[in-house]
């Protein structure tokens, strides 16, 4: 059964990397927000099954639109996708309740792997 | 516990920081990087992407590069033959942010320090303008087969 991703990032470039990966999978990406207020806006909209979310957006930050996102939608399924690595940024996407987290650059086996696993946990 | 927050010498962290961008762009780019030697580049025939961080580590983190080289970046992260200089900006903006990231994590998790950069900025041209003392900026080199690029950082506190 397919399911439907919401991309927040401001990069044209990553949005087009996912849909390029994706393509030969069950996954289909149905939006692009390229920030945190048009991702919560976007989210309410189209009410994907998963989001995956930048860190550094132009306004409000990935993390706290994933904490609004999640506040709002208990079950909203977020993976945080980022080149940055940092270890407190990890422990914090884990407690807002991100259900992943894929680092920059990304790599087709580990998104997959990352995005099922998301579907595998409640 | 390391109290010493305030990182003076960045130049630690310089070969791990020639490694991510020699990889990144292999990933990214499909480029192989090579160190060289300084290759004089025309300010007309160059562009520049540059960050400043904050917070524990306070650095200019700047990528400067022969237009033929950020064209080439474009043309394989967009899988297209022909790109703008809007496409540049775009492509080779988020390549330049893809290493930043890289770096400035590793130093974080390295020295736990607490550091944070906001999107790069794109000028056509060097960055720093030449005109600008740059004794205090660390140069790394490297060119390619569609010409030369740089990584120059400098301590922000200095």
């Amino acid at each position: 059964m397919e399911k439907s991703i919401l991309v927040v990032d401001d990069s044209t470039y990553i949005y087009e990397e996912l849909e390029y990966m994706l393509s030969d999978t069950s996954f289909q990406l149905i939006g692009h927000a390229k920030s945190g207020e048009d991702a919560v806006d976007l989210y309410e909209n189209l009410k994907p099954d998963l989001v995956t979310m930048d860190i550094v957006l132009p306004g409000m930050d990935g993390l706290e639109t994933a904490n609004i996102i999640i506040h709002n939608h208990a079950d909203a399924k977020i993976i945080m996708l980022s080149s940055l690595a940092y270890d407190d940024t990890i422990e914090e996407a884990k407690r807002i309740g991100a259900c992943g987290f894929i680092f920059k650059p990304i790599e087709k086996n580990a998104l997959i792997s990352a995005l099922e696993k998301c579907f595998e946990t409640n | 516990m390391n109290d010493e927050k305030n990182i003076k010498d960045y130049t630690i962290f310089l070969d791990f920081l020639s490694a991510t961008a020699i990889d990144i762009t292999k990933k990214v780019a499909g480029l192989e990087l090579l160190p060289s030697e300084r290759i004089p580049m025309d300010a007309s025939e160059v562009a520049s992407f540059s960050v400043k961080t904050s917070g524990d580590f306070r650095i200019s983190l700047v990528l400067c590069a022969q237009l033929k080289v950020l064209q080439e970046i474009a043309r394989h992260m967009k899988r297209q033959d022909e790109v703008t200089l809007g496409d540049i900006q775009i492509y080779s903006g988020e390549y330049f942010n893809i290493i930043s990231g890289a770096f400035l994590s590793y130093v974080n998790n390295v020295q736990h320090t607490r550091t944070r950069f906001h999107i790069p900025c794109f000028s056509e041209g060097f960055y720093p303008a030449k005109s600008v003392d740059v004794n205090n900026w660390t140069v790394l080199p490297y060119k390619c087969p569609y010409g030369a690029l740089e990584f120059k950082i400098c301590n922000l506190d200095e």
